[in-house]
């Protein structure tokens, strides 16, 4: 039962629950904890949101919030209409799937060719190997910040790093970020570029301090 | 007939977070917050806002799984943003990084993803409380000053300073479970 004593102590309970009570005031509080259950239960609700409380960090709350581009809502709902896309072409090819099974039976056999699914998002290009034993492959995707690049690379000496780059009209290089040679492993990785796609004519890779492409590939955009 | 448009209201909004028109009111409603959250989680702002598409994609797809009948839209997708943050943070550990890039000046490797996550969700609850509230909190308990120099910079009675330590902490928790947190669980 909350009484008047209960009220005159509630301050004490916040303070406490904060670490800042002194012993005389402790020891008056304690007292009043043991013989009411409803302050008890009212120490067992707050202590955990001081403790939480204790991870704010005070400068970060006078800081005004990082507030997202304009551009991000046109972005989601983009990538969110190809995912869209994506489904209904995943249903129709499993429904042409299933009628070209039925087609194939009826003709004793002969199948139709499948339909192609499409894969991860972006478009692929096509790798020159430049250097033996070297093999890439990389989807390429137009994004409101720039181009998005996912790339895997086989059979470049493990342990040396390299720069991936995409190269403008005007023969100028724009970074797009260095990986660390896998030897026969596949390497796999995302890069972003704040490069419009539009504005890029290749996909490269090369050795640092050495601008000789050993992977490259056109962009069409 | 309350019980009715209760029940109507709830099967809007299940059936339609799959609709563009409902998830862009939720981008309205709750983008700015969770894009923070993703910024200074990650603290990278390209990659924020690959975090914030990847939640409204992951929401999207799981748009049948949603119930609001036992979490808040707002629960949900910060529950889904810190999913994405989460993997995102672990898929970088595992990633070579680019070595032109920023060295990550990230609180990240200050201090474990976890307890930022729990620091940031309280910094957007002190947010929501009332200033008198906010104040003695964070004067008290994060600036770590004594109650009485509070009451003096104030110009009030230490006892007020006090009592509203306790309003504020009585506060934080409403807003807290509000916002779906579930710290003493």
């Amino acid at each position: 039962m909350t009484s008047d004593h209960c009220l005159q102590m509630r301050p004490l309970l916040g303070m406490y629950v904060l670490g800042r009570l002194d012993d005389r005031e402790f020891v008056a509080l304690r007292a009043h904890l043991d013989g009411c259950p409803d302050c008890r239960s009212e120490l067992r609700d707050l202590s955990p949101v001081a403790a939480a409380l204790s991870e704010a960090d005070p400068d970060r709350l006078t800081e005004p919030l990082p507030l997202p581009p304009a551009a991000l809502p046109d972005t989601i709902f983009g990538a969110l209409d190809r995912e869209r896309g994506r489904q209904r072409y995943r249903r129709i090819g499993l429904v042409a799937a299933a009628a070209s099974a039925a087609i194939g039976l009826a003709a004793g056999g002969f199948v139709l060719r499948g339909i192609t699914v499409s894969g991860p998002p972006g478009q692929p290009v096509a790798f020159t190997a430049l250097s033996p034993g070297v093999a890439a492959s990389a989807r390429v995707e137009n994004r409101a910040w720039g181009t998005g690049i996912s790339l895997d690379v086989t059979g470049l000496p493990q342990g040396g790093t390299y720069n991936v780059w995409l190269q403008r009209p005007d023969g100028s290089r724009m970074n797009a970020g260095s990986f660390i040679g896998g030897g026969d492993r596949t390497m796999s990785m995302q890069l972003a570029v704040g490069l419009p796609m539009s504005d890029a004519t290749t996909l490269g890779v090369s050795a640092p301090g050495d601008d000789r492409a050993l992977l490259q590939a056109p962009l069409r955009s | 007939m309350r019980l009715r448009r209760l029940r109507q209201r709830a099967d809007q909004s299940v059936g339609s977070l799959a609709d563009d028109t409902v998830l862009r009111a939720a981008y309205d409603d709750h983008g700015s917050e969770l894009f923070a959250l993703a910024y200074r989680s990650l603290g990278d702002r390209g990659r924020a806002e690959e975090a914030v598409q990847e939640t409204f994609l992951r929401a999207w797809r799981g748009a049948d799984r949603y119930d609001p009948q036992r979490s808040a839209l707002r629960t949900w997708l910060y529950a889904i943003c810190r999913n994405v943050v989460i993997d995102a943070s672990r898929a970088r550990a595992a990633r070579p990084r680019m070595a032109d890039a920023e060295p990550p000046d990230l609180p990240v490797v200050e201090r474990p993803l976890e307890q930022l996550l729990v620091g940031l969700q309280m910094e957007e609850a002190l947010r929501r409380l009332s200033e008198q509230h906010r104040l003695v909190l964070v004067e008290i308990h994060l600036r770590d000053r004594p109650a009485g120099e509070v009451a003096a910079q104030l110009g009030v009675p230490v006892g007020t300073v006090r009592s509203r330590v306790y309003y504020g902490l009585k506060a934080l928790r409403l807003v807290l479970e509000e916002m779906g947190w579930h710290g003493d669980q």
